[in-house]
């Protein structure tokens, strides 16, 4: 019997999660910014997987040749070459890829955490509650480029630790905003029925509360990922990124620094990309901010 | 048709205080215009109180807001007309004068207290901030006769320092009722000033309302749907619907001879506490969507007694006497008449 | 009010604790040590011996804590383990050049920003509200050690309008002060167009316009009045995340900041030093968080009116 009622209840569900989809996507197509951003982001994917397929690491990416080093950008070498000689146009295309799963990962794992301790905090409430959000208080109150600096100091200069260095930043907002959502769904109606027919706590919890208050966790998700990347890009240029000479946007910029009298393009060019790439996500996340909730702050 | 419409007074115009002329707001979006009032026209004497009567939507907040030229801009727009307040054009004065008027010789109660009043300003304050834009006094005076402002509305004048969310509904009414008057006003403009309160307080706030006309001779446009609240206050009634003035006259007037089958229908939907057996009749239908107005009549897809030419000609203003007229073309027939039920005006 | 802000202060001892707990083993457990550094190829067994003792490295990790610890629970925040002077003292050295910085950046960004802010949100759809918002966008998007770059290379190298790095004089300051500023303003920035946009259309705002109000003061006071809780928390939120990133700006700028020290201390495995950093800049950014708050009940009377309310605000606390 109650088996029934919970079929009733998932199939409705299922229904009204297709129409408000749709309804989503209308209105994200309407936002001008959010689209641009959809097909900056799109591009970028592009960029990263040709550049794995079609650039050659190793001689296009990282082979030196000192007597071809320092050419400004020219029809031969669009981004110029640096003091090693290598392409920086090749070196710049294959750095998205960096920037983009450092981007997407590292505040998809303080998502994972997050939303995990944020709805436990949520919906569990009393001393739980209490011991998770003084801990996120702790991890928010140290600077997060600090803590970042001392994590990959631990843990050595490789694309994985920055992803967690970076990552470990994010979690306590995630705490923060998924407990917020918890909160107001949690007596919501549907939720009450959800435990009235016998769902257990755990599971009314992650199939009827998380899913409902997910808007606020996207909309954070996505505008969280532009300032991962300046992170991951600011550790990198300080030497707490990845190890050299993987063509990481901020370790280019790094490198450039040196030439900043003589070749300055070494500097423009990763930066230009760092700064499209950021702007691309932060306004996909204003739109989507706009589409899923126009009431929503912040 | 401007002419057509004006009523046309026989008493010297220069007597009065407010006199609004062939006004015409529309708000003007993307895709539509939403014609919120047209064309209409009604005059107020010095000391005396208007009814602006009608269902939500009907134009009377638009109307009242374009006597402060205040119709919320840039998708609001006054089309034409001209609204007279003590002799200038208030449509045509620059920013400045329009300051100098507001909250002197004209000031506004809004429908909502409770988000009518800045949270973050201490009562006092607000009030005292009207007398001191107003008149040259000091700072210190400007709070005294904001205290005294208050007492006037009968909130202790120590409570000036605390701020609106110390203040319970029918308080901020209160409060936003002293600022209003704290310059005292030649006009008052009360847009639903009961609504949003309790049963209880709208009593008060109207009995309030009516002591300090009397005490300050403050002309009032009351904005309402409550034809109670009409017959307790009112010298004056311009019944409202679909952004035009169906029916006006005196109280005696619209609530005695009723001539428009609107108002007739309005009078229906009251219950009534002495004739219990009698059910409620309301209008049946909506009100049109006011950014597709037939050309004709708007009430008439709603009114029992419309016939063809209702909704396809224009309309035009007709005078029952020198005080009473309607926006209706059933009164060409000259037999024509209302079967008003009776008992109908105990309302 | 009172109560709660002692509570905050109180609230300072267990992130002290955990925030050094973290970083010393973090830093701790990092392969490598200062002594690397002291070492050559012909220091004997014998002096390493020497050396490893003198730094506690022969015992275990949680001894050294403990003896930390102990120190810092008197005040004592240690010696840098190179330089062999006091961290206190190397840190507040550094501490007013870090400061000045903030406070140039602070005034650059929200003496631009308010009224940018204002104007985009007073105007907001037309052109001007749309230059606003792009300008906004692109500022939030650089890196501020590219846009520090970028400047060093056009006003530094090209015009030679301001030197290149150090802190001698005012004009050294300009670079630091606009990079640092210029993200601050664009989120500001940002956040006072939305505030303000939501209160424009306020009810309180009209009744305002009808007793009179000049249409300034209608924005200064009364719309302003009311915006200022969602700017006031980006500035807090943006000025703290500054002074802790300040690291990246002291760095494109040789500029000798807490931040820069910091960056030293970790690179050297100076773990005193970096822990010691570390615990002071948390510090500080928990205060500034606290001063965020205390504005709040400066600017809002219901929160005032919270905070000296009766009941225990758990809330609060929480924020």
């Amino acid at each position: 019997m109650s088996g029934n009622d919970a079929a009733t209840l998932s199939v409705s569900k299922r229904y009204k999660k297709q129409s408000a989809l749709g309804e989503i996507w209308h209105r994200l197509k309407r936002n001008k910014g959010a689209v641009m951003g959809l097909v900056i982001f799109f591009i970028f994917v592009i960029i990263a997987l040709y550049s794995s397929f079609f650039v050659d690491y190793n001689t296009q990416v990282t082979a030196i040749d000192p007597s071809n080093a320092y050419k400004p950008p020219s029809s031969e070498h669009f981004f110029g070459t640096d003091n090693m000689g290598r392409d920086l146009f090749y070196r710049v295309l294959y750095g998205t890829r960096y920037s983009l799963v450092i981007g997407l990962f590292s505040v998809g794992f303080a998502l994972v955490v997050g939303i995990i301790l944020g709805s436990i905090a949520g919906f569990y409430g009393g001393r739980t509650e209490d011991i998770i959000m003084r801990a996120s208080d702790i991890l928010a109150s140290i600077p997060g480029l600090l803590l970042g600096m001392c994590i990959v100091t631990v843990l050595g200069t490789n694309l994985f630790n920055l992803v967690f260095a970076v990552g470990v930043h994010s979690i306590p907002e995630f705490i923060r905003v998924t407990r917020g959502s918890v909160l107001l769904v949690r007596n919501q109606e549907f939720v009450e029925s959800a435990t009235a027919i016998g769902y257990g706590s755990l599971k009314t919890l992650f199939t009827q509360v998380v899913p409902n208050g997910l808007s606020p966790i996207i909309v954070t998700y996505t505008c969280r990922i532009g300032s991962a990347i300046i992170e991951a890009a600011s550790l990198s240029f300080l030497g707490f990124g990845v190890p050299v000479p993987t063509p990481e946007w901020g370790a280019l910029i790094s490198d450039g620094r040196n030439y900043l009298r003589m070749a300055p393009f070494l500097t423009y060019f990763p930066g230009i990309f760092i700064m499209i790439a950021v702007l691309a996500f932060n306004i996909l996340g204003d739109g989507l901010r706009d589409a899923l909730d126009p009431k929503l702050k912040r | 048709m401007a002419e057509e419409t004006t009523i046309d007074r026989v008493d010297d115009s220069e007597e009065f205080l407010l006199e609004v002329k062939n006004l015409t707001v529309h708000y003007v979006l993307e895709t539509e215009r939403v014609e919120a009032v047209n064309d209409i026209s009604f005059s107020l004497k010095k000391g005396r109180t208007i009814g602006l009567v009608g269902e939500t939507g009907a134009g009377k907040t638009t109307a009242a807001l374009s006597i402060l030229n205040l119709v919320p801009g840039p998708l609001g727009v006054i089309e034409s007309g001209e609204i007279v307040l003590s002799g200038n054009n208030v449509l045509k004065l620059s920013p400045k004068q329009l300051e100098k008027i507001r909250g002197k010789d004209v000031s506004m109660i809004f429908q909502d207290p409770m988000t009518s009043l800045n949270p973050v300003m201490t009562v006092g304050d607000q009030i005292a901030e009207s007398v001191k834009l107003h008149e040259k006094v000091n700072n210190a005076a400007a709070y005294r006769r904001a205290m005294e402002m208050l007492e006037l509305v009968g909130i202790p004048g120590m409570r000036a320092s605390e701020y609106p969310h110390q203040f319970s509904g029918g308080m901020k009414q209160r409060v936003v009722i002293a600022i209003a008057l704290a310059c005292n006003p030649k006009l008052l403009i009360a847009d639903e000033p009961t609504t949003a309160l309790d049963v209880t307080i709208q009593a008060q706030v109207l009995d309030m309302i009516g002591q300090l006309k009397e005490k300050f001779g403050t002309a009032i446009v009351m904005i309402t749907h409550d034809l109670g609240v009409v017959a307790e206050i009112c010298d004056e009634v311009a019944v409202m619907y679909a952004g035009k003035i169906v029916e006006s006259g005196t109280l005696d007037d619209v609530f005695n001879h009723t001539t428009h089958p609107y108002t007739e229908g309005l009078f229906y939907s009251i219950p009534k506490i002495n004739n219990k057996k009698a059910s409620l009749v309301p209008i049946p239908g909506l009100m049109p969507d006011p950014t597709k107005l037939p050309k004709g009549c708007a009430f008439a897809p709603r009114c029992a007694y419309a016939f063809e030419e209702c909704s396809a000609d224009k309309l035009s203003l007709r005078k029952i006497n020198q005080t009473h007229s309607v926006l209706c073309r059933a009164y060409d027939n000259p037999d024509f008449h209302l079967n008003l039920k009776e008992g109908h005006n105990n309302a | 009010m009172l109560r709660y802000v002692l509570r905050r202060i109180l609230w300072l001892i267990p992130v002290i604790i955990c925030v050094s707990f973290i970083i010393y083993t973090l830093l701790s457990l990092a392969p490598g040590t200062i002594v690397d550094k002291m070492i050559t190829d012909s220091t004997t067994q014998a002096e390493l011996q020497e050396i490893m003792a003198k730094y506690d490295l022969d015992k275990p990790m949680v001894y050294r804590y403990a003896k930390y610890m102990w120190g810092l629970l008197q005040g004592d925040l240690g010696t840098s383990q190179i330089t062999g002077s006091s961290v206190w003292q190397s840190f507040i050295a550094r501490l007013p050049n870090t400061l000045w910085l903030a406070l140039a950046s602070l005034v650059i960004g929200v003496g631009l920003s308010l009224p940018l802010g204002i104007l985009a949100a007073k105007y907001s759809s037309t052109i001007w509200d749309n230059l606003t918002t792009g300008f906004t966008l692109i500022g939030m998007s650089m890196p501020s050690f590219w846009l520090g770059l970028l400047l060093l290379r056009w006003f530094s190298l090209d015009f030679k309008i301001f030197p290149a790095g150090g802190n001698a004089g005012l004009k050294s300051f300009v670079l630091p002060a606009i990079t640092s500023g210029l993200m601050l303003m664009a989120m500001v920035t940002r956040q006072t167009r939305s505030a303000m946009l939501e209160v424009l259309h306020s009810d309180y705002l009209r009744t305002a316009r009808a007793k009179g109000v000049p249409e300034k003061s209608v924005i200064r006071v009364h719309a302003l009045g009311n915006a200022w809780i969602p700017i006031i928390t980006t500035i807090g939120n943006v000025l703290s995340r500054t002074l802790a990133g300040q690291a990246i700006v002291e760095s494109v700028f040789s500029w000798p900041g807490i931040g820069r020290l910091t960056i030293e201390a970790v690179e050297q495995r100076d773990v005193t030093l970096a822990c010691g950093c570390v615990i002071l800049t948390s510090i500080i950014y928990v205060l500034l968080l606290l001063l965020v708050d205390i504005m709040y009940a400066v600017v809002d009377p219901r929160i005032r009116a919270q905070y000296q309310g009766t009941k225990k605000s758990k809330k609060a606390v929480m924020a």
